[in-house]
């Protein structure tokens, strides 16, 4: 029972990243029905620039500055890769053009981070407190409130400001924002930027307990995905429970399977929801129109 | 409906003789080539360069028919390659067979895989499936790297050199020697080649390939004529798995060595520039792009020739960024990025030492410029700028000549009762109901208006008739063969019972050709199977060349003839729509539904409209439909059925209904109690 | 005020309005009537940006608008409660409101006193007061159109485009939207009214335009219109 508990606490941990990438995930397909494919590379860029600036910075005030880069990242992505699609309407265009752009950070990163991975100095002790028989990472602590905090924080901004108003107009009903004089699509770079700025941060909080590299960011990026379908792209704060199950669910499998496998469940959970529910768990059907 | 001033002004096709005898002239070519080669160009590496060109081509040209023809994203390629591989390989690891089975197992297996694939594909398309299929792909690598017993885990499998021809079974002697034997596996690939290209063609050109284009264009409208997405999908995604099966088997056996990480992710992203910046829905394309990515690393190696390629970009990049400036100056600075990247390009290789670390950025870099500035590939450039090397659009269908409506088979039990009978259909969506228990008959050769105001529930009841809405309850009969349900039934099944359609936004296969179009509405008349379509046996070609004429004599019936080989989407918009109306007809209904067929339609494209439709009704045909130009309705309809709210509120002969005091009051409300001034109307 | 002059717009290569020419002079309410399909909402989304005219002239106080993109047309002082409401569900009824004065709130507008203007509209609309805090979703279809008039209004705009308020509404509620229409008009708001219902819309306006099949067919005083057999013939044929 103990082994089981302190799977599901390490599980906690992780889940929380997948919920944090899925967020962002959520924040651009609201307002613009898509979403950058290279996620994983913001996350990745996001990590290893943190890992350059700390040693000038100390950690806390890195933070702040990860967030200016992976703001301005997501600009970069949108103006580049998403808004010359959305203007051809072209889906192809910018699935395409998302990885294409992911592809050349990782390749960038590689050569000028290297390929190997590196270690990202953890802020806080790395011996483990024991809570009940369970062992807990003081970093896992500060994953998961890292991220609930950077979560609620946009939703803050999103609840109170005027510009996370239009960003949530923006999502409602995009014609009826562009009536009330809102520029749709500066609310949608602001949308990109927001969910890089999400990743980027989620890359900083994962560093210390994973490696650091311009590879760390594609498997996640991708079962982050599936939490996302899971707790429903249109919204919602389902992508938490997503997340959590996911977490979980690897964790159990990499102690009573294997850790080769321990992808696997997210992937298979995103085949299968995508062919029975397409809507995500959480989600609600759309009527087709004609 | 975007983007219409892109598309190009009514572009006939090449004449279809020119068009065609430059397909075989190429095709002769390629295979003069192929066989030409290793004895002109001797060398050992560029030989195998030229059979990993020709094994990619083999797959390249699969993944067309999801991308180009279907239409949907595969970033599972490199797994079902990578699956091929494997099957071969490991049968010779644990069993030691050799080639030839492993071809076939390779392809067994992967079209067992591709079919699997497809399943996910049925029910999500775009960014759902492009993420579906890349999770497929990564399981696919891990189950490859865990599956130690069979696949020999991350240590990979080394193959023997192979060996395609065994002629000691024969007990004698190789009659070519030591030299043509190391050639036997080229040519055994440039075969494998030559035969998916011939396979590909017959198939995308067969009925399965018409299904695949509808299916891309406008899913609905290809269920709506019979044609079920769901089981062409799958035998689209079977049929390109299988020739990446093959692909990979002979990749395993060309490279004598299969590891996990040959299949990755950016191996998929690969295939996808080569299909995209090659040229989709083309033969040529596919080898193209084959070509490109398999010679880029080679290139990027030697420096001195990625300078100078480098500094010729960036001279044309500067050249069409100063036009660019000249031209058009609200527009420059668009332009002026990539512009810049790709001039600066030319000092980033004269800086560096070697590019080879950068092979994905260059990579990254083509992929951005196919999708903005080549978006129909190399191929489709090409096409653009040379008429005669646009597809022939076969035309074996143009000397038969019209013999008008006999041509529309009949069906439906004639006779006084009702043809179609709607009891009490109630459609509810959440609170909201949409149909509030309509009854609706119709009798057999009318036309039947469906008029109401704007959300009074006729569009619904189209879709509920047509099997794209369910009905929350209630039934519809339809009296043919004894009488039959069709609540409940699938969109395509009705329409195969004899119940085609119309769209309100017109909904044609946009890059198909106007016969096309109408062949697929004949695809009930195709019994052939996949194997039919790939042999090219006798019976696929009498019920191709059937299907052409009647194609024909509706298109003449329709008044298309002269139309039959332009695109859909080049169509003006009044013939779009008698297009629809053809193709609708195509499926020998006994029961055409129409959906507002006169909006957006000019006078005199009207009224060559009403002609029609009376035409049709003339036919035998019985006729639904739903229109807001009431002198369309009251001029042609014998009965007409008001709805409001979803309640059918009035049901009569035109006039009749048209004095009724209800649906005046539907259509502009009770009279308002606030008077006012006298003064002059002004009739424009 | 507003001067319309050879307005031409569609759908991709549908082109729906074939030329309309029409005014609406400061503190009138001029309405545009006709049947489904005969491009009232067409002409009202050419107004406001939402599709771009493809000929013709709007001038707005003199300034020509068209071709703007729409939030640059709101910038102008155009504001449009578009046909099926499109409030934003998932944002309370305030937070609507106040994106209603989002180009007075980033100052592309003047700002003026916007919680003055949020109090005026919750006079106007009382039941909107009692529910400023519930998502716009969760109300029911009459109040959802208060509200999207009460939004539009929070741009003191220079014209108020109303698009099918009453489609939809039960007709309790069709005669609260019209008693609003007429209270709006005594403040002197400039309006251009789109109405399915064209004897309602004729009896608050005061001038009417009859569009049929993508052109002006008639125009008059509003009450003369009224009594024309000619409207009826417009909705239901026989002319």
């Amino acid at each position: 029972m103990t082994i089981f508990l302190q799977l599901v606490a390490s599980g906690v941990a992780v889940g929380m990243i997948y919920a944090a990438i899925a967020f962002g995930y959520q924040l651009t397909f609201a307002t613009s029905k898509t979403l950058n494919f290279g996620q994983g590379e913001a996350l990745a860029l996001g990590a290893l620039f943190g890992l350059t600036v700390v040693p000038f910075t100390g950690y806390w005030l890195m933070i702040p500055l990860v967030l200016v880069f992976g703001f301005g990242l997501g600009a970069v992505v949108e103006r580049l890769a998403v808004r010359p699609a959305i203007k051809i309407k072209s889906e192809y265009g910018w699935i395409m053009a998302t990885i294409a752009l992911g592809i050349i950070f990782k390749n960038v990163a590689e050569n000028i981070w290297g390929r190997d991975d590196l270690k990202f100095p953890s802020p806080l002790p790395e011996a483990a407190i024991e809570l009940g028989g369970v062992r807990i990472l003081p970093m896992e602590v500060l994953i998961v409130a890292g991220a609930l905090l950077m979560m609620l924080a946009v939703e803050v901004f999103n609840r109170k400001s005027i510009w996370g108003k239009a960003v949530i107009a923006t999502s409602n009903d995009i014609d009826a924002a562009g009536l009330m004089g809102i520029n749709t699509k500066r609310v949608i770079t602001l949308s990109y930027s927001i969910s890089a700025m999400t990743a980027a941060f989620a890359g900083v909080l994962v560093a210390p307990v994973t490696l650091t590299g311009a590879t760390m960011g594609s498997v996640l990026a991708l079962k982050a995905f599936a939490v996302a379908i899971i707790g429903g792209l249109e919204s919602g704060l389902g992508v938490i429970v997503g997340g959590l199950i996911l977490g979980v669910a690897e964790t159990l499998t990499g102690f009573y399977i294997s850790t080769g496998y321990k992808d696997v469940p997210g992937l298979i959970l995103l085949l299968v929801v995508l062919s029975i529910r397409p809507v995500g768990l959480f989600g609600k059907a759309v009527i087709k129109k004609v | 409906m975007a983007n219409t001033a892109l598309a190009p002004a009514t572009t006939p096709s090449a004449p279809a003789s020119v068009s065609r005898g430059l397909g075989w002239v190429g095709g002769l070519l390629l295979v003069a080539f192929l066989a030409a080669f290793p004895h002109v160009i001797t060398s050992t590496y560029y030989v195998h360069l030229m059979i990993v060109i020709a094994i990619y081509a083999i797959l390249i040209l699969g993944l067309d028919i999801v991308v180009g023809y279907t239409g949907q994203v595969s970033l599972g390629h490199a797994g079902l390659f990578g699956i091929g591989a494997y099957a071969a390989a490991a049968l010779f690891f644990h069993f030691k067979i050799g080639i030839w089975l492993g071809l076939v197992a390779g392809i067994g297996l992967t079209a067992a895989f591709g079919a699997i694939l497809a399943v996910p594909a049925l029910r999500v398309s775009g960014p759902y499936l492009a993420m579906v299929t890349l999770a497929f792909g990564t399981i696919i690598q891990i189950f490859i790297n865990e599956l130690t017993p069979i696949t020999n885990g991350p240590l990979g499998i080394t193959l023997p050199p192979v060996r395609v021809l065994d002629f000691s079974l024969l007990g004698m002697q190789a009659p070519w020697g030591a030299a043509g034997r190391k050639l036997e596996f080229y040519y055994l690939v440039c075969a494998c080649l030559l035969a998916t290209i011939v396979l590909v063609n017959r198939v995308v050109r067969s009925p399965f390939g018409r299904a695949f284009e509808a299916l891309r264009d406008s899913p609905i409208a290809c269920d709506c004529m019979g044609v079920s997405v769901y089981r062409y999908k799958v035998y689209a995604f079977v049929v390109s798995a299988g020739l990446a099966g093959l692909s990979g088997a002979l990749f395993a056996w060309s490279e004598r060595y299969v590891s996990p990480n040959t299949y990755s992710f950016e191996l998929t992203v690969l295939f996808l520039l080569a299909v995209t910046m090659g040229g989709r829905k083309s033969r040529s394309g596919p080898l193209i792009g084959s070509v490109i990515i398999v010679m880029m690393p080679n290139i990027l190696a030697d420096i001195g020739l990625v300078r100078i390629m480098a500094g010729i970009i960036a001279a044309v990049a500067f050249v069409v960024g100063v036009q660019a400036f000249l031209r058009k100056r609200d527009n420059w600075f668009a332009v002026l990025i990539p512009v810049a990247l790709c001039i600066l390009f030319f000092p980033a290789t004269m800086a560096m030492e070697s590019v080879t670390d950068y092979r994905l950025t260059v990579f990254g870099l083509l992929i951005l410029f196919v999708v903005y500035y080549l978006p129909d590939g190399i191929v489709g450039f090409l096409r653009q700028a040379v008429p005669a090397l646009r597809p022939a659009h076969t035309a074996e269908g143009h000397s038969v000549s019209a013999e008008g409506s006999a041509l529309i088979a009949q069906r439906g039990d004639a006779g006084a009762q009702a043809l179609l009978k709607v009891d009490q259909a109630l459609m509810q969506f959440g609170g909201l109901k949409a149909l509030a228990g309509v009854d609706l008959t119709v009798k057999p050769g009318t036309i039947h208006g469906l008029i109401g105001p704007n959300g009074s529930g006729k569009s619904t009841m189209m879709n509920v008739l047509t099997g794209i809405y369910k009905p929350t309850a209630g039934s519809v009969t339809l009296a043919v063969g004894g009488g039959q349900r069709l609540d409940g039934r699938t969109p395509s099944e009705i329409a195969l019972a004899g119940v085609a359609r119309t769209f309100q936004n017109v909904q044609l296969f946009r890059e198909m050709t106007a016969l096309e179009n109408v062949l697929v509405g004949l695809h009930h008349t195709f019994k052939g199977t996949l194997f039919d379509a790939i042999l090219g046996t006798p019976r696929r070609r009498r019920e191709e060349k059937e299907a052409r004429a009647r194609a024909m004599a509706i298109l003449d019936f329709m008044g298309l003839g002269a139309l039959a080989q332009t695109e859909a989407r080049n169509l003006p918009y009044g013939k779009q729509r008698l297009l629809e109306i053809g193709r609708a007809l195509a499926l020998d209904p006994v029961l055409l539904l129409l959906d507002e067929p006169a909006a957006g339609l000019t006078a005199p494209d009207i009224a060559d409209l009403v002609a029609i439709i009376r035409k049709i009704r003339d036919a035998g045909i019985t006729v639904i439909l739903i229109e807001h130009h009431m002198d369309v309705v009251m001029g042609l309809c014998d009965r007409v059925s008001v709805l409001d709210f979803g309640h059918k509120i009035a049901e009569g002969g035109a006039r009749e209904v048209q004095a009724d005091p209800k649906v005046i009051e539907a259509y502009l409300g009770a009279p308002g109690e606030m008077g006012g001034t006298d003064a002059e109307t002004v009739h424009a | 005020m507003l001067e319309v002059q050879g307005l031409h717009a569609g759908y991709g290569q549908v082109e729906v309005l074939h030329g309309l020419t029409f005014q609406v002079p400061r503190g009138q309410v001029v309405t545009l009537i006709g049947s489904n399909g005969a491009g009232k909402t067409t002409t009202m989304r050419a107004l406001s940006g939402m599709i771009r005219p493809r000929s013709g002239t709007i001038r707005l106080n003199g300034k020509d608008i068209a071709g703007l993109e729409s939030h640059d047309v709101a910038r102008e002082g155009l504001a449009h409660s578009p046909e099926g409401r499109r409030v934003f569900p998932t944002l309370t009824v305030e937070d609507n409101l106040t994106l209603g004065a989002f180009p007075r709130l980033t100052g592309s507008r003047p700002k003026g006193d916007i919680a003055a203007d949020r109090d005026r509209s919750f006079a106007l609309f009382p039941r909107l007061k009692e529910r400023r805090n519930q998502l716009a979703g969760t109300l029911s279809g009459g109040e959802q159109q208060m509200l999207a008039m009460g939004r539009a209004l929070m741009l003191r705009p220079e014209i108020l485009l109303l698009d099918e308020p009453s489609m939809g509404l039960a007709p309790k509620l069709v005669e609260e939207v019209f008693r609003i229409i007429r209270q709006l008009k005594d403040e002197k708001v400039t309006m251009l009214l789109v109405e399915q219902f064209a004897m309602a819309a004729l009896g608050v306006a005061d001038h009417g335009y009859v569009l049929e099949n993508g052109r002006i067919r008639f125009q008059g005083p509003a009450a003369q219109l009224k009594k024309d057999p000619a409207v009826k013939a417009a909705y239901l044929g026989g002319h």
